[in-house]
């Protein structure tokens, strides 16, 4: 079956769609990482230890299913082995990435004693690099870099258990550990302009450690909020125009907190499906929304059940006033059905033409 | 009506006082009072309270932490002097995160909940082989297996676990939860139940267990 013809490219979509001009049709992004290297033919630790392989993976992919060319790349536990902690990449049949195998900070000594690393070489940070270079290299319009959560990243350095204790037991030192932990994500977005520019880098926010199933909004007003906004500004003074925020999980309590922090010039909101995304365009009308199809229904869904959920996003989504990506709510499952990722494309072209 | 002590043992772990929970706990026993009574009545009683706070979006999961630790401080001193034959297990449960998931906050939390409901509970960790529940649920004799993945992969591996533990034993009964996982998901995996919080864990079990004894 041929869809219609594009009337845009890639990057004339993307491109038109940040500068908040029209665009042909509503734009798709995978938010795929291990999802890539499966459908490659490469294991997933591939795609996030060799940054060649995972933005030929990437690359492919793109073109394969015709999403936009903007690749990603999230290292969920970036701030564990920096400061010396440990991960195991993904192996087996189950692991779906990157994981935390010994937090650098055991106790409150050593939260103390933390000193930054070398950000030119510490941990995961040449991967980050990497990964930029070869996706400008590749041609792509964009690249969406994960560089800067920093809830997560205290949670990475000391583990969530002790993260949630200390916010009661011990605020101040959990000031201290936010305070590092931008410190060290502003010395990597520093890092990155300087090497590779801000023209096409997109840094990603994706904070999974500040929904409401775990902390209360009263939380991330005191911990989170400041130090976000605070990042967010100094990001947009190094250059970068466009700042994407992956809001992930249950945070409805916290977006009228969320929509107080200055999210770029645009900036990119990614909205889990636990999230309506008529709200989300309420609480964010000049930025792009993002989402919000639910993995696992992606996963585990028939395709006529894919088919539907697309349509339903597409059709709140166009509604968007600072415009509007289709994507998954979260990463695309890794082991997603083939037809299922088709469908969603399939919904684009019976219902996300804007002319 | 419970004994004062044991209420302020309840409202100890409710405030997730922990010296408050030891030092009450050392005066049940100072008193001669009974150590089980004092459980279920004054330390479980105050857990299942926050898991109501919980549910009702007053409590998050930092205080259900403390309120954890403050049980568990009691637990330490009154355990041991439960008299032998006293202690009637709800059941014993077999949890665990699947194979490729190493995030256990949730599955600690819904083993906290069994623990102070009166379940017997084997705890197998996380990133636990397919084939481990199954062997554990085997070994004890459990009556529930609780299953729980925070990963659109890890969850995968649910109903290969669920169909070995139900060819070993088809009347386990096998729960799941987690962050990617849904009821009709649930269904389609052939698990018996799905709870969304570990208070719900600890409400479905029981429930499922009640009925298939009936």
């Amino acid at each position: 079956m041929q869809f219609k013809k594009d009337e845009m490219t890639s990057e004339e979509r993307l491109t038109a769609l940040f500068a908040g001009r029209p665009v042909d049709r509503v734009p798709f992004h995978g938010l795929a990482t291990g999802f890539n290297a499966i459908n490659v033919g490469y294991r997933i630790a591939d795609f996030y230890r060799d940054a060649e392989m995972g933005v030929r993976a990437a690359t492919w992919t793109i073109a394969q299913y015709n999403w936009e060319k903007m690749p990603h790349i999230f290292l969920g536990p970036l701030g564990a082995p920096e400061f010396g902690g440990s991960i195991r990449w993904p192996s087996g049949e189950y692991a779906q990435a990157p994981q935390i195998e010994r937090h650098p900070v055991q106790s409150e000594e050593d939260a103390m004693k933390l000193e930054m690393p070398d950000i030119r070489t510490a941990g995961f940070i040449p991967i980050l690099r990497d990964f930029a270079k070869h996706s400008i290299d590749a041609g792509h319009p964009y690249c969406l870099i994960a560089t800067d959560e920093l809830f997560l990243c205290v949670a990475n350095l000391c583990s969530i258990d002790i993260l949630c204790k200390w916010v009661i037991k011990k605020p101040d030192l959990v000031h201290r550990l936010m305070r590092i932990a931008t410190d060290f994500k502003l010395a990597i977005s520093a890092h990155l302009a300087e090497e590779i520019g801000t023209d096409r880098l997109i840094p990603w926010l994706g904070e999974p450690t500040t929904e409401n199933r775990l902390i209360s909004p009263k939380t991330f007003e005191e911990f989170v909020l400041p130090y976000t906004d605070e990042y967010h500004e100094k990001l947009i003074e190094m250059g970068y125009r466009i700042v994407a925020t992956h809001i992930c999980g249950e945070q409805n309590a916290n977006y009228p907190l969320w929509s107080k922090i200055r999210m770029g010039e645009p900036g990119i909101i990614s909205v889990s499906q636990e999230v309506d995304l008529e709200d989300a365009i309420r609480y964010f009308p000049n930025d792009v929304i993002m989402g919000n199809l639910t993995p696992a229904l992606i996963q585990s869904g028939t395709p006529n059940d894919v088919y539907e959920a697309a349509r339903v996003c597409i059709e709140k989504g166009k509604k968007a006033t600072g415009g509007f990506i289709l994507a998954p709510g979260c990463e695309m499952p890794p082991k997603a059905p083939p037809y299922n990722v088709w469908m969603i494309m399939k919904a684009i072209d019976d219902f996300g033409w804007y002319v | 009506m419970p004994h004062a002590l044991f209420k302020k043992l309840s409202e100890a772990v409710l405030k997730m006082d922990e010296e408050a929970a030891v030092e009450l706990s050392r005066k049940v026993l100072d008193e001669g009072l009974d150590a089980y009574s004092a459980i279920i009545e004054g330390l479980a009683e105050g857990m299942s309270q926050a898991g109501t706070l919980y549910d009702g979006g007053e409590y998050y999961v930092p205080e259900l932490l403390l309120c954890a630790d403050a049980l568990y401080a009691g637990l330490d001193i009154l355990r041991p002097h439960i008299k032998t034959g006293e202690a009637k297990f709800r059941g014993k449960v077999v949890i665990g995160v699947v194979e490729g998931d190493v995030h256990d906050i949730g599955k600690n939390l819904v083993k906290t909940m069994f623990e102070a409901e009166g379940w017997e509970v084997y705890d197998l960790g996380k990133d636990v082989k397919v084939e481990r529940f199954s062997q554990e649920q085997q070994r004890v004799g459990a009556c529930v297996v609780a299953l729980s993945a925070l990963m659109t992969t890890s969850m995968l591996a649910m109903p290969k676990i669920i169909e070995s533990v139900k060819s070993a034993d088809p009347g386990a009964i096998v729960l799941v939860g987690g962050a990617p996982l849904s009821p009709e998901i649930a269904a389609g995996y052939g698990a018996d139940g799905y709870a969304d919080t570990a208070k719900n864990a600890v409400v479905t079990a029981r429930n499922l267990l009640s009925a298939s004894n009936s």
